[in-house]
């Protein structure tokens, strides 16, 4: 059953009283909120997704709620707790989606559901996985969006999490943030992508999210081999261009990005050095999303594409 | 004097053109290092190596004379690795 099979009624009582047991692949989290606004926005963002009934093992709980000003009567922010023992927010209310995603997030790092999670999108194509790695800013969610409507199939546009099992990527696709100019971007690039309302006045600037496309969810336990690392760089005006990094160059890439390589010593060592002797390494220039998915699917074609441009 | 693994057991390393990358299960750390300073390491991987035995092996490495420069320059190396505790004094070499 998914989310969007249940009426608009009784999910928010469930929200407010038992919760729902998301699954959004790697991940399993239970999720509770008695805001009305937030029930809004989470149907229509989580649509497609299943969860568990009755409830299995959760890998986290989120429990989304009023933050009181006065007593418990004036209340106008929202807040996220994670597990009861860390919160997130408050924020102005109309903005307790964004602090619930904020949340999720954090609990996925947190999480013991992988030997090594990566600040990094992974999308996938033939059963092989693209990861990029970068700070915030890069252009890294828009270009994972984009990406998820030209052929590659989105795990995630946050965070890569590796299989214990094998070392493969395993899919968490969520809701892509998108951050001020990108929501347009994405808006036009792509009509078929639905695009939540945009949330103002963020730390970031503007926030919307582009649900994850119907076949990212419908194939969240598929995962893939790691293939590429491809480190983008959006730069206005710039011509995209794919160059080839030697892999000392691109082992530092991921152990920078890495959010818990020093505590998982030798094994986090071996699983990072396997990347990068696996994959091909590359920084991705560009201001254009049609050129740079072109290089990107001149790589996957094998053509390399390193040290071109489009 | 001479000089040994500060481990027991194999070295986790990579050599990726040139570039060595060494986890350390010591510390927990890892470290990339030129291709002089990973030759060293790979010598005294080899088990108890003299100092001056270290030398010879870099200097026919780099095809260069076994003079006083190859010297300081491998002193350096070792004082380094030392200090991150990959290597130790040996006594006996």
């Amino acid at each position: 059953m998914l989310i969007g099979d249940i009426p608009r009624e009784a999910l928010a009582r469930r929200l407010r009283s038992d919760g729902v047991h998301l699954v959004t692949g790697a991940f399993t989290i239970h999720v509770r909120a008695s805001l009305s606004r937030f029930v809004d926005d989470f149907a229509e963002m989580y649509e497609h997704y299943p969860f568990e009934d009755p409830a299995g093992i959760d890998d986290a709980g989120v429990r989304v709620s009023a933050h009181s000003l006065i007593g418990r009567f004036i209340t106008a922010k929202a807040k996220a707790e994670v597990n009861g023992e860390i919160t997130f927010g408050p924020v102005p209310l109309h903005r307790a989606f964004t602090t619930f995603e904020t949340a999720m997030n954090w609990s996925v790092a947190m999480s013991d559901v992988a030997p090594m999670f990566l600040h990094a999108a992974v999308l996938e194509r033939d059963g092989l996985a693209m990861l990029m790695p970068a700070d915030t800013g890069s252009g890294k969610s828009t270009l994972s969006a984009a990406l998820s409507w030209r052929g590659w199939r989105l795990l995630s546009d946050e965070m890569a999490i590796f299989s214990f099992a094998d070392g493969s990527m395993r899919p968490n696709p969520r809701p892509v943030s998108l951050k001020n100019n990108a929501i347009g971007v994405i808006a036009a690039f792509e009509p078929r992508a639905t695009i939540s309302r945009v949330y103002s006045g963020t730390p970031k600037g503007d926030i919307a999210y582009m649900k994850a496309p119907v076949e990212a969810v419908a194939r969240f336990q598929e995962g893939a081999i790691p293939r590429w690392v491809v480190a983008p760089c959006y730069v206005a005006g710039a011509p995209a261009r794919v160059v080839a990094l030697d892999r000392a160059e691109g082992f530092q890439l991921l152990t920078d990005n890495a959010v818990n390589y020093s505590s998982m010593l030798q094994t986090g060592f071996e699983l990072l050095t396997g990347v990068v002797e696996r994959c091909g390494i590359y920084r991705l220039t560009y201001s254009n999303l049609d050129e740079a998915i072109g290089l990107l699917d001149r790589l996957h074609d094998g053509s390399d594409g390193a040290g071109s441009s489009a | 004097m001479g000089w040994r693994l500060g481990v027991v057991g194999p070295l986790p390393m990579r050599c990726w053109d040139g570039d060595y990358v060494v986890y350390n299960p010591l510390s927990g750390n890892t470290h990339v290092f030129d291709i002089v300073t990973g030759e060293v390491l790979k010598v005294i991987m080899t088990g108890n190596v003299a100092a001056a035995e270290i030398c010879q092996r870099i200097a026919a490495f780099l095809e260069v004379p076994n003079d006083v420069g190859i010297a300081d320059h491998v002193g350096r190396i070792l004082v380094a690795l030392d200090r991150l505790a990959l290597i130790e004094p040996a006594a006996g070499c």
